[in-house]
């Protein structure tokens, strides 16, 4: 990892220009790109909501949080809009699995004049916080409840580290900025979609500046989302389809919500799908390798119904056909 | 439960979901609301024999989720015709209006719609038929308005129906045509012009308002009976719907059909007299016609309890465990999924 990102912002760019949103807003910006700024996705399409939120944590050093079910592009928002601001991006998924040790550092055996000797390597957190490093948690709620506690003192826009294993106080960089997503907001799942989140601190979820939600869109957006990505179905009968397949997520979605069935189509789902049935020119089967596969044996019938009336064909498991 | 009646279940837990899906209704009603008409599961599947069969019951439940999302009941009554001879024609029409909605709305729904259109009109017969007296206006209407709304391809029986009164009709109906397509959106604009247009076609109250009224009262005392089933039936559908969830996904000899197996749960591992009751009740579901009681007369309840000492019972419960253990990822399964229908009843409930 290279040592020193000690860079500054050096250029202003405008909101409205750079992102389409409608806003007065400039925002300090990188001229130059380096080896840890994403790649620019150029159809990528901000929800103006998040997109604010966001930029409020690049402009201002506030800790944004963003809440949504999955798939909805919670972290694709926030990297676009680095890529977009040549900003240092990092993620880091926050699983279970990632202890107190991988953030902070760890004793490491290296050698030093060819002699072997134990010595301290800072983890990703003390590197992140002293350098222009714009810091992902994913799957924040996610995070083990001892591992938490190390962020909680960074989360003040202010707040030093301090290191105890080399007896180091360490300030952040000015242009340090933290960012999270989570699919709960800090209170347990209650939806039953996201086994092995964690509750949280409220301490600590009181140290989140802003908190946005980013959900479901409207089926123009997600529409325009899809075919961003895939400009060969921009035409009357690729836009049917499209809208169709929206359709049928939309009503899964509300099937979900009444607790018909167990799986939500997330727009992520939508985009394998028409991947999927493009690879496979059967938008049916693309449907169930995408989707109807992962469901629930008993709640298939459900499904195919909700695909019938959207796109009037039978699935194979459509109760018609079973009777048959 | 047999085959044919697993599959009508199956099929009507999915109508009752994607009907609740469409009608954006899709937060856990209150099964025991008042307006039974508006509660979604009150319908019973007959028989599914055919094709036709379930394409009827997907067009009727379509219908009536589109008539929810679409239809404002205030503007619908402050438009009714004072005529009562134009209640069903104004009522076919609002119910037209939304069905043509949905049908822009969604594809199959429309196809389900012309399919069983197609077929109801298919299986109309004119021997009876001689004169204009013979044919009730609402009769002519509905396949007018098929005609000229859902462009369906009428047979020569319909002509046959419809010709006796297309003058009236043609006279009052035909320039507005393409107003009504135009204002399907607007309902107020559409219901006041449909019973402006009754009201100055000057239907006579006549044969045809008798026919209607004998019809209601039918529809009536059908819907009373089925608010009596529908009550006694609520708590056995709910658990009969469990037990086909638990049917779907195991692989046993054991077959829970007849039965129902209510359980207060509760700590197992207490050593404690414990609280739980075991009570089994037999599936007297009133559409089971291969069963007929005789009499009820010597029937008796008896509570396991007073059938078996304490210990015996404990032996009892506990070999039951034994042989639910295989059973747990199932209860989990079912648990996590009335947690959530329990959230969206909250939710509901708090106005969320």
């Amino acid at each position: 990892m290279e040592n020193n990102l000690n860079i500054k912002p050096d250029i202003k760019i405008s909101v409205n220009q750079t992102f389409g949103i409608d806003s007065d807003m400039e925002i300090e910006a990188f001229s130059k790109k380096n080896d840890y700024v994403p790649e620019i996705d150029k159809n990528y399409i901000f929800d103006r909501d998040t997109t604010l939120a966001i930029l409020s944590g690049f402009a201002f050093n506030k800790r944004v949080l963003i809440q949504g079910y999955h798939g909805t592009g919670k972290s694709t928002h926030i990297e676009q809009i680095a890529a977009r601001l040549n900003w240092p991006c990092i993620r880091i998924n926050l699983d279970s699995h990632v202890s107190r040790i991988d953030l902070i550092g760890k004793d490491a055996i290296t050698l030093k004049d060819g002699k072997q000797i134990t010595e301290f390597k800072e983890g990703i957190l003390p590197w992140a916080i002293q350098n222009s490093i714009a810091l992902v948690f994913d799957e924040y709620d996610a995070g083990r409840p001892d591992v938490m506690f190390v962020i909680q003192r960074v989360l003040e826009a202010d707040g030093n580290f301090t290191l105890l294993d080399k007896n180091k106080v360490i300030k952040q960089n000015k242009f340090f900025r933290l960012f999270a997503t989570t699919n709960t907001v800090g209170l347990g799942d209650t939806t039953g979609l996201y086994h092995g989140t964690q509750q949280i601190n409220q301490g600590q979820m009181d140290r989140w500046n802003i908190v946005s939600t980013l959900n479901y869109l409207s089926l123009e957006k997600e529409m325009e989302i899809v075919l961003a990505k895939n400009k060969n179905l921009n035409n009357a009968k690729g836009k049917e389809k499209i809208a169709n397949m929206i359709k049928v997520a939309s009503l899964t979605r509300k099937g979900f919500i009444s607790g018909d069935i167990s799986t939500v189509m997330s727009p992520r789902t939508v985009l394998h799908w028409v991947e999927n049935s493009d690879i496979f020119k059967d938008t049916g089967y693309a449907f169930r390798i995408t989707f109807l596969n992962k469901c629930d044996e008993v709640e298939k019938n459900i499904i195919s119904e909700y695909y019938q009336r959207c796109f009037g064909e039978e699935l194979p498991e459509s109760m018609l056909n079973i009777r048959a | 439960m047999s085959k044919e009646n697993n599959i009508k279940e199956k099929f009507k837990i999915a109508l009752i979901s994607t009907e609740n899906v469409i009608s954006d209704d899709y937060l856990i009603k209150n099964k025991k609301s008042k307006n039974v008409k508006k509660n979604i599961d009150y319908f019973e599947i007959d028989t599914l024999n055919s094709r036709n069969e379930f394409v009827k019951y997907r067009a009727e439940s379509d219908s009536r989720a589109l008539l929810k999302k679409f239809s404002n009941e205030d503007i619908f009554k402050s438009n009714f015709p004072r005529n009562s001879a134009c209640k069903s024609l104004y009522e076919f029409s609002e119910k037209i209006r939304c069905e043509l909605l949905g049908s822009e709305m969604l594809k199959g729904t429309k196809l389900n719609f012309l399919e069983n259109y197609e077929n109801t009109l298919s299986k109309i017969k004119i021997e009876n038929i001689k004169s204009k007296e013979d044919v009730k206006i609402s009769e002519a209407f509905e396949i007018y308005i098929l005609k000229n709304f859902f462009n369906l391809n009428i047979n020569n029986n319909c002509e046959k129906i419809l010709s006796y009164w297309q003058k009236d009709l043609k006279n009052a109906f035909d320039k507005h045509v393409q107003f009504f397509k135009e204002n399907l959106q607007n309902q107020k604009i559409y219901n006041s012009k449909i019973s402006e247009i009754l009201k100055d076609m000057n239907l006579f109250e006549s044969n045809d308002e008798t026919q209607n009224n004998n019809e209601d009262q039918d529809d009536a005392s059908k819907s009373e009976n089925n608010q009596e089933n529908q009550d006694q039936n609520s708590d056995q559908d709910q658990s009969s719907q469990e037990t086909q969830d638990e049917n779907q996904g195991i692989d046993t000899e054991y077959d829970f059909s007849e039965h129902q197996l209510e359980e207060n749960l509760s700590d197992t591992d207490t050593e404690k007299e414990n609280s739980e009751n075991l009570m089994q009740k037999i599936n007297n579901s009133s559409s089971d016609l291969e069963y007929k009681i005789f009499t009820t007369k010597f029937d008796e309840i008896a509570k396991a309890e007073n059938l078996e000492g304490f210990d015996e019972i404990i032996k009892l419960r506990k070999n039951l465990d034994q042989q639910l253990v295989s059973f747990q990822d199932l209860i989990t399964k079912l648990a996590n999924k009335l947690q959530r229908q329990l959230l969206a009843s909250q939710k509901k409930g708090m106005g969320i």
